[in-house]
């Protein structure tokens, strides 16, 4: 039997970002969002423990009101229960990870925190070694293979330099990457079965954080001015294609880079 | 109060130093560094006469690869003994972690990713990519103390001589860290250069049909001296190469690079964006590439490298 608190976030989706044409600003509002795509496998992975072992796995979600939206898929992908704690303000990740924390007390105890290396938006990778920090728990980051046996969590982290095997004891904090599963999809009725359940929500103050504090305030998020000089040949016509390649190596070596 | 740095890799000390200097200058102190693991130790010569005053050393055995809970374990110790105030390290996933770890145990911020750094009325501001690397966020650092990850090659490499560090030997007893490392197997460069320093990248994605087709990419590499590399589908779908460039693999910072067949999705293009000239190569003339490129040639790659390499090998010959 294991229990298994997995965190899910409700991301934008990088590749449709809403932006404002003059400011340059992300319009947060206008972009759609999703649940994060090594979330997603975080939680699929929690499932397949589950199947395995037994056991039970609760979703966390810090974010605003609509992301009940992807607490819906999670009750569908088979989640045993989604919590969510609406926060309207940006908070950063160590508010997140002291959230989390504290939830975990409360709410445990947990074997298991199954997290995203990283998020799908802000990509910072940092919330399962933070949480792990605040709570002294063992972490394993960036798993791309997780096996549970005797009381013992194994698994592959890819990292810079190559690939590290590590072996915890329970409790402790696994995040993983794409590549250790592919998530189900959800039939329909699971997802009808999904729209029953009951998404619980929690305050700030509920989790005795009233004064939660940032450490980080995000002044200014702003879309990059692409400056590449975007000079295009075309050499869809076979016949243009001596004629082109000879231009470019003429534009490299005046760059210098030839 | 004091400054601490830590580097996963030797090399990049003297760029950190630089990073170093400004919070220094705003909020005085000694900048101190931090080394770990035998070989590293092995090399700090090359890293005494920097600008840091003190070089505490950890070269136990166990020490040799890294174990973030037994290096943050480590690390932790000696930010209490030398009061320190800032810690930057490159960023890099290890120092994720090993960051993550040590901003709860000091209660402090972390900002990773930094490509500027600057203090305004004393606050201490950082700028890093987000979004994919589509977008730049300032973030204003609201406590007492931070981490920050600073990306390789933002800051130039400290090259004046500076006085001579004291070296501090410490040792550290590594039997109670929970976290245990069962196997390491490093990255194995196949033939020629890393990815990550190499001055020419050659890139392939999708538009590229079989496995054997990536021999265009290391042809055309080894003519240009540097190194290949593919997109995610690539590498961790079709199993065709170890590792791959993007977000979530290899940030690359070459003189030239050259996507062949690779669409441009900001996953990927957030790791070339350190790239001095990018070149596209792409079938389809709406690609999102051909926005991030400096010359796009709209084109079949089966049809245009080989022309290049043709036409490459002719000039070097002759
Ligand atoms: C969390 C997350 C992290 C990710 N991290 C990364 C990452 O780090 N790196 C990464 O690369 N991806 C990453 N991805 C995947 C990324 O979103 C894209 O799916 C991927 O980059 C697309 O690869 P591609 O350009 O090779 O393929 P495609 O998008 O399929 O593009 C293939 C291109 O080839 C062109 N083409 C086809 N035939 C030819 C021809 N004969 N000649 C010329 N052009 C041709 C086509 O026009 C097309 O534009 C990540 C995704 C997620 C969700
Ligand atoms: N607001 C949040 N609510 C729930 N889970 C989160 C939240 N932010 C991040 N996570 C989880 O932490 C992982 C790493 O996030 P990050 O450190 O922000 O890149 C994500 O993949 C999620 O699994």
């Amino acid at each position: 039997m294991v229990k298994i608190l997995v965190g899910v976030k409700y991301s934008l989706r990088v590749e449709n970002l809403a932006i404002d044409p003059k400011t340059k600003a992300i319009i947060l509002d206008e972009t759609p969002k999703k649940m994060g795509d090594m979330d997603k496998r975080a939680l699929e992975e929690a499932l397949r423990l589950k199947e395995k072992h037994g056991g039970e796995v609760t979703v966390l979600c810090v974010g605003p009101k609509e992301a009940n939206k992807i607490l819906l898929e999670v009750y569908a992908m088979g989640a045993d229960s989604a919590f969510l704690i609406p926060t309207n303000d940006y908070l950063d990740t160590f508010s997140v990870a002291k959230i989390f924390a504290k939830f975990y007390e409360k709410n445990g105890p947990f074997d298991l925190i199954l997290l995203g290396g990283a998020s799908t938006d802000s990509f910072t990778g940092v919330l399962g070694a933070r949480i792990a920090g605040l709570l002294n728990l063992p972490i394993i980051p960036f798993a791309n293979q997780i096996v549970l046996e005797d009381l013992k969590i194994k698994a592959e982290s890819a990292l810079d330099d190559g690939k590290y095997k590590f072996s915890a004891p329970l409790p402790a904090v696994v995040t993983v990457t794409l590549e250790i599963n592919e998530p189900r999809i959800p039939k329909l009725k699971d997802i009808l079965r999904a729209k029953r359940q009951k998404i619980n929500e929690l305050s700030l103050s509920d989790l005795e954080l009233d004064d939660l504090k940032v450490t980080i305030n995000m002044t200014d998020v702003r879309a990059y001015e692409e400056k590449r000089k975007q000079i295009i040949l075309d050499a869809t016509d076979p016949s243009k294609i001596d004629e082109v390649v000879d231009k470019l190596i003429n534009y490299l070596r005046e760059e210098g880079v030839l | 109060m004091s400054i601490m740095i830590y580097a996963d890799k030797i090399d990049l000390y003297s760029e950190l130093i630089n990073a170093g200097n400004i919070l220094r200058e705003a909020f005085g102190g000694d900048i101190l560094g931090i080394v770990i693991g035998e070989n590293n130790v092995k090399s700090i010569d090359r890293i005494r006469k920097i600008g840091l005053s003190k070089i505490i050393t950890f070269s136990a055995n166990e020490l040799n690869e890294f174990n973030p809970v037994l290096y943050a374990e480590t690390i932790k110790n000696t930010l209490e003994e030398f009061d320190v105030r800032y810690v930057l390290m490159n960023s890099s996933y290890k120092n994720k972690i090993l960051s993550g770890l040590l901003s709860s145990f000091m209660n402090s911020a972390l900002v990773v990713d930094v490509i500027r750094l600057n203090v305004e009325d004393n606050k201490l501001l950082a700028e890093r990519p987000v979004y994919s690397g589509k977008a730049s966020a300032k973030e204003e650092i609201n406590a007492d103390k931070a981490i920050l990850l600073i990306k390789s090659g933002v800051f130039t490499p400290m090259t004046e001589e500076k006085t001579e560090a004291e070296i501090i030997e410490k040792l550290i007893d590594t039997s109670k860290v929970s976290l245990e490392l069962l196997e390491f197997s490093p990255k194995v460069v196949e033939e020629g250069v890393k990815l990550d320093e190499a001055d020419v990248v050659v890139g392939g994605g999708r538009g590229l049909r079989k496995k054997e087709d990536l021999k265009l990419l290391k042809e055309l590499a080894s003519i240009l001296g540097g190194a290949w590399g593919v997109t995610r589908p690539l590498a961790a779908d079709y199993g065709w190469a170890p590792e791959w460039i993007g977000i979530s693999g290899a940030s690359i910072n070459p003189k030239l690079y050259i996507a062949t067949g690779i669409s441009g999705q900001p996953q990927h293009t957030s790791g070339i964006r350190g790239s001095k000239v990018i070149v596209a190569i792409n079938m389809d003339s709406e690609a999102p590439i051909f926005k991030f490129a400096d010359y796009g040639i709209v084109g079949d790659l089966y049809q245009i490298i080989p022309k290049l390499i043709e036409k490459l090998k002719e000039i070097k010959e002759g």
